[in-house]
C-alpha cells in the first residue's frame, strides 16, 4: 500500500527506463487507489460504463506521467485530480453528447437512464443516493469532503478553485442535503 | 447543526457509493491489456487533427513516389476455414493482441477485415408496428484501403467453421419471422426463403395472431430477438413484446411452434451464459443491445408506478467471450472524438489496424495506425434508422477465406416485396 509519495517516488526514480518497474509502480496504484479513483469518476458521472473508461485513461494518464510525480501532492491528490479532469474531459467530448441507445427498447421511451437504475438498485443507502442526486458542483464537493475527508486545501487542488470557493460550496451543499433529508422524513 | 450534519454525512458516505466494487478485476485487466496493447503500438498519430492532416499530405507524397508497397493477400491455403476470431486464436496459438513493432504496423497494410450486420426500420405497411429488412457487408483490405467487397441482403453470420444466413421473412399478414439456415442451404428447399417471399406455412402460423421479430444482436452462434405479438382479435395497440437471446439454430425455420410465450419459445437463459451471475432477470427474457462501444445486457422487470408496463433494466456484467468474442476498443474516447466528433459509438479489430466509427448516417473505416489514415479511409452511407447489429472480425489469412465465402452467399435481395 502507498502510503505516500514516497514509496511511489522510489519505485520510478530507482529505474525510470525500467518498464517492469513502472508497470509494478501501476499495479500498486490501482491496488491502492482504484476504488477511490473509480468511485469519484462514478459520483462526477454517474455512469458505470464511463466510469470504467475513466478510470482506464486516469491509470494509463498516470503511467505516462510518473516520473512527473512529486510530493508536493498526495499520491491519492494527484490521481483525483487526474480523475476529475478526465471525467470532465469525456463530458465535453462532442461523442458523449451524442450518447443514445441506438436499439429498440431506448425507443421506445420506457426505459429509465441506465445511470438511475444503477443508483436505485446498487447505492449503499439514502445517503449517497441523495448526494449523487444533488448538482455536480455540490455532489463533488461533499463526496471530497465526506468520503475522501480531504481538508479544504486539498479538495481546492482537486477542484481547482480557492479555498473560499470550496467552503461556499459546502455550505450550499449542506444546506441542500438538509432540505432532502427533511423532505425524506416528512415521507 | 452543522456539526452533527457532517458527521452523519461522514459515516453514511464512508464506504463508496455502491455496493458492488466498481473497480474489479476484470477492469483491471483491461487496463493491464490496454497498457500492453499501448507499448506494442506506435505512438498515437491521432492527438491533433492538425498532425493528422500532416501525416496525411506525406503518405500522399510517398505513394506517388512509389514507396508504399502493399503486400497484399497473397496466400491461398486450401484449408482455411471461416472461424469466428476466438477460434481463430486458438487454432493459430496466437494471440489477439500481438501487435508488431511500429515498423512493422506501418508496412503491414491492413490485416483485418469484418462482416458488418444492418437492420433497417420501418412503418409496417400491412399495419401495426415496424418491418425490418438486414443487409451484410464484407469490408476488408483491397488497393491497400478498407473497401465493401461484398454486400447482400439478409444476416450472413459466421457460426463455427461455416456462415449462417438469417433472414426476415414476412407472412402477408402484418407479420414478420426470423429463419435461419445454413448459408450453403440458402438455395435449397428447407433453406432461407427470400425475404418478402413470405409462403404458406409462414400464413399458416399467422393466421392465430401477428408476430413480428427483430434482430438485436448476431454473434458467433446466438442472436438476440425482440419479438412483437398481436394475439388474434385482440386490441391490436396493445401488443406483447418479448426480447429472447437464442442459439442460431433455434432459428432454423419452423413456425408452427412458436407463439412468442417462454412455455414454448426455444431461447438460452442468461444464467446458462453467465452462471455466476447472481443479479439478473427472474424468467427467460433478456436481449444483448448496443451501447456505445459494447454490447450490454437488459432484462425486463415490472415496476411499480409504470402501469403494467416493464422496464428494461441494465445489467452491468460483461458478454462471455462465447457471445461476444471482441468487444473491446483499442481507442479512447478522446481519439475517437479526434478522429470523427460525429461518432457516436465504434469498434475496434482485434489486431488494432481498423476502427469502424458509427455516425448516425455513416460508418467510417478508418486504419487507424497506418500514417495516412486520413486518405484510406472508407464511408458507408447508412440509411435512416439503420443500426448495427453484428460485427464479426477475420484476420490475417482468414479474410481471404471470408472473402470467397462472402462473395458466394451475399447477394442483392431478390423477389418483389
Amino acid at each position: 500500500m502507498l502510503e505516500s509519495g514516497r514509496e511511489l517516488e522510489w519505485i520510478v526514480c530507482a529505474a525510470p527506463d525500467d518498464p517492469e518497474a513502472r508497470r509494478a509502480a501501476l499495479r500498486e496504484l490501482m491496488d491502492a487507489y482504484g476504488r477511490d479513483v473509480w468511485n469519484y469518476a462514478f459520483s462526477i458521472t454517474r455512469k458505470w460504463d464511463m466510469a470504467d473508461d475513466i478510470t482506464q485513461e486516469v491509470f494509463l494518464k498516470a503511467f505516462r506521467t510518473l516520473h512527473n510525480f512529486r510530493r508536493v501532492a498526495s499520491v491519492r491528490t494527484w490521481l483525483l485530480t487526474i480523475t476529475r479532469n478526465t471525467a470532465i474531459d469525456f463530458m465535453r467530448s462532442a461523442f458523449l453528447r451524442k450518447v443514445t441507445l441506438v436499439d429498440r427498447p431506448a425507443e421506445r421511451g420506457q426505459l429509465r437512464s441506465a445511470e438511475q437504475e444503477v443508483i436505485e438498485r446498487l447505492a449503499v443507502n439514502e445517503t449517497w443516493k441523495q448526494v449523487l442526486s444533488l448538482p455536480r458542483k455540490y455532489r463533488e464537493v461533499l463526496i471530497l469532503f465526506a468520503h475522501y475527508q480531504l481538508s479544504l486545501k486539498e479538495m481546492a487542488e482537486v477542484l481547482g478553485v480557492t479555498e473560499g470557493t470550496v467552503k461556499s460550496r459546502l455550505f450550499h451543499a449542506r444546506r441542500k442535503m438538509m432540505s432532502l433529508k427533511e423532505k425524506a422524513s416528512d415521507g | 447543526m452543522d456539526d452533527r450534519l457532517d458527521r452523519e454525512l461522514k459515516e453514511d458516505l464512508a464506504r463508496g457509493p455502491l455496493v458492488r466494487d466498481g473497480f474489479d478485476e476484470r477492469l483491471r485487466r483491461r487496463i493491464e491489456e490496454r497498457l500492453d496493447s499501448a507499448r506494442r503500438s506506435p505512438r498515437r498519430m491521432l492527438l491533433s487533427a492538425a498532425v493528422y492532416a500532416a501525416a496525411g499530405m506525406l503518405a500522399i507524397a510517398a505513394v506517388w513516389m512509389g514507396v508504399w508497397r502493399f503486400a497484399g493477400t497473397e496466400r491461398h491455403p486450401a484449408d482455411e476455414l471461416a472461424l469466428p476470431v476466438h477460434e481463430q486464436a486458438a487454432v493459430s496459438g496466437q494471440g489477439y493482441y500481438t501487435i508488431p513493432d511500429r515498423q512493422a504496423l506501418m508496412n503491414a497494410g491492413i490485416r483485418s477485415a469484418f462482416l458488418i450486420g444492418l437492420r433497417r426500420d420501418e412503418p409496417n405497411p400491412e399495419g401495426a408496428g415496424v418491418i425490418s429488412e438486414y443487409r451484410t457487408m464484407l469490408i476488408a483490405e483491397r488497393d491497400g484501403m478498407p473497401q465493401v467487397v461484398a454486400e447482400g441482403s439478409g444476416i450472413l453470420m459466421p457460426y463455427g467453421q461455416e456462415f449462417w444466413l438469417i433472414r426476415a421473412v414476412r407472412d402477408g399478414a402484418g407479420g414478420q419471422r426470423l429463419i435461419a439456415a445454413p448459408a450453403e442451404m440458402s438455395g435449397a428447399a428447407g433453406g432461407v426463403p427470400a425475404e418478402s417471399a413470405g409462403g404458406e406455412e409462414a400464413r399458416d402460423a399467422a393466421s392465430g395472431g401477428v408476430i413480428q421479430e427483430q434482430l438485436l444482436f448476431a454473434g458467433n452462434r446466438y442472436v438476440s430477438v425482440r419479438q412483437v405479438t398481436w394475439s388474434a382479435g385482440a386490441d391490436l395497440s396493445a401488443p406483447q413484446e418479448r426480447l429472447w437471446v437464442k442459439n442460431v439454430e433455434m432459428l432454423v425455420a419452423d413456425l408452427s411452434v412458436s407463439d412468442g410465450t417462454s412455455a414454448e419459445e426455444s431461447n438460452v437463459a442468461l444464467f446458462e451464459l453467465i452462471p455466476d451471475e447472481a443479479a439478473g432477470p427472474v424468467g427467460e427474457e433478456w436481449a444483448i443491445i448496443r451501447e456505445p462501444g459494447r454490447w450490454a445486457v437488459r432484462y425486463p422487470e415490472e415496476s411499480e408506478g409504470t402501469e403494467g408496463r416493464r422496464i428494461w433494466r441494465a445489467l452491468p456484467v460483461t458478454l462471455p467471450p462465447a457471445v461476444v468474442s471482441h468487444d473491446r476498443l483499442d481507442l479512447g474516447w478522446d481519439e475517437i472524438a479526434a478522429m470523427d466528433p460525429l461518432a457516436r459509438d465504434a469498434y475496434t479489430s482485434p489486431a488494432g489496424d481498423l476502427a469502424a466509427l458509427v455516425r448516425s448516417d455513416a460508418v467510417r473505416v478508418v486504419p487507424y495506425r497506418l500514417p495516412d489514415a486520413a486518405m484510406r479511409t472508407l464511408t458507408v452511407p447508412l440509411e435512416e434508422s439503420e443500426t448495427i447489429v453484428m460485427v464479426q472480425w477475420a484476420l490475417d489469412q482468414y479474410v481471404e477465406a471470408w472473402k470467397r465465402q462472402a462473395a458466394l452467399w451475399l447477394k442483392p435481395e431478390s423477389g418483389d416485396r
